[in-house]
């Protein structure tokens, strides 16, 4: 701990097993994935594989970050290229076969391409064609949920 | 007895001007009988009918001479209550309707009926027929539906894209997959647009998953998402979401090649 303080390092912090239902997820969206009227395309929903084999979309709990800091946390693409959307907790846990699970990335030292992230959090389960199961009626619920709670941090025009 | 049409053709000829074909005449009064009838189509102008020496006369001479050959009995303007008595259509209703009447030897006794509704839609033909088009890679759209054509021509910039072109593998977009997108689009908007006489929503049609295109109709509280896969043999799927009331959203299977304006009028219902 010393050593962590040392190097201002609090981490690594413990997976919390509990989401709150009127918590968000915040996902960062890039304008090149943006609609002619201006919403998400339904494919930014969708799983991504990490280092550990875990196919999952990664998003930031609200506990532990803003849409803001969602959106600085950008690394491929300027943070000004992305917008944020907020995504319920409990809204995406009626899409079937969805679960939230709290994932936060710790390395010491930090790996630049994957810098720590205490909020980071994996949306599991299918959703796209590729994925078992996966379904247009997953992404279209998806889409549902952003329409109605809107952007958190408007995207750029394209 | 009557013979029933057996075909009625439209096509243009000049700028203004358009020809239905009708084998027979379907008044039998006609005094050419044994010829084919031609008949011609000018908006705002009389409905006129021509038999095929009678018409091969008309393309080498004025149209002075073409209006004092014809037998006064099969002119006829349009009267308003007429013009409005048939829904849009296409020239294979005006073709029913002539059959049906044969069929129910109703011609007689509605005669003037008849020449009416046909007249009326003889000329609202024409009038679908000269509505300003706008075309997109094939596909021709009435021009009330230019925003559909507009999206279409936008979203074609997908085609652009190769494999990796967002540095995760993704493939491209195919155009035998835009193509069938654009086809559902466009039976689906102007099959709207021709059964409810107003301008079907413009669909946004966006990247896909997997080289698959995503095709979407809208309105504030309601959804529809259409997945075209880039395997062509692979079945078209879709989703309606209804915000209001998430339990009555409901999804299948689509034929892409056929109007689904049904799915537009749920929507807009």
């Amino acid at each position: 701990m010393a050593l962590n303080m040392a190097v201002g390092v609090t981490g690594p912090w413990d997976k919390e097993d509990h989401l709150p239902a009127e918590h968000f997820l915040y996902m960062r969206v890039l304008k090149d994935d943006i609609d002619d009227e201006g919403w998400p395309e339904p494919r930014i929903f969708r799983n991504h594989t990490d280092e550990h084999g875990v196919a999952a979309m990664s998003t930031d709990w609200s506990k532990y970050c803003n849409p803001e800091g969602t959106q600085l946390r950008a690394r491929r693409r300027s943070p000004s290229d992305y917008g944020v959307i907020s995504l319920g907790v409990g809204e995406v846990l009626t899409i079937p076969h969805q679960a939230v699970s709290h994932a936060p990335i710790f390395n010491r030292p930090e790996n630049p391409q994957d810098p720590n992230n205490r909020a980071h959090t994996n949306v599991l389960g299918p959703k796209s064609k590729k994925d078992p199961y996966g379904s247009v009626e997953i992404r279209a619920r998806y889409i549902a949920i952003v329409r109605v709670i809107g952007w958190a941090v408007k995207p750029p025009s394209k | 007895m009557y013979a029933p049409l057996t075909e009625v053709k439209v096509s243009p000829k000049g700028a203004e001007r358009y020809w239905i074909h009708l084998p027979r005449d379907p008044w039998q009064q006609y005094a050419f009988q044994s010829e084919p009838l031609f008949g011609s189509i000018v908006p705002d102008q009389d409905f006129t009918v021509l038999s095929r020496t009678e018409f091969r006369t008309s393309l080498e001479e004025s149209a002075t001479v073409i209006r004092r050959q014809i037998p006064p009995k099969m002119k006829g303007s349009v009267a308003v209550q007429n013009y409005n008595l048939l829904q849009s259509g296409t020239t294979q209703d005006l073709m029913e309707v002539v059959k049906l009447r044969f069929e129910n030897s109703l011609l007689r006794r509605e005669n003037e009926n008849l020449k009416g509704q046909l007249r009326a839609r003889a000329f609202q033909v024409a009038e679908q027929i000269q509505e300003p088009v706008r075309r997109v890679s094939g596909f021709s759209l009435p021009s009330t539906l230019g925003l559909v054509a507009e999206r279409l021509e936008r979203s074609r910039a997908m085609l652009g894209l190769d494999f990796d072109w967002d540095g995760e593998g993704s493939p491209g977009y195919k155009e035998p997959t835009w193509q069938l997108a654009a086809e559902l689009v466009v039976k689906t908007a102007t099959g709207y647009y021709q059964s409810k006489q107003k301008p079907a929503p413009a669909a946004v049609i966006t990247k896909g998953d997997e080289g698959s295109i995503d095709v979407q109709w809208r309105t504030p509280t309601r959804n529809i998402l259409i997945n075209v896969p880039a395997d062509l043999s692979d079945d078209v799927h879709y989703f309606a979401h209804d915000a209001g009331a998430p339990g009555h959203s409901f999804g299948a299977k689509l034929n892409p090649r056929v109007s689904n304006e049904w799915l537009l009028t749920w929507l807009l219902a």
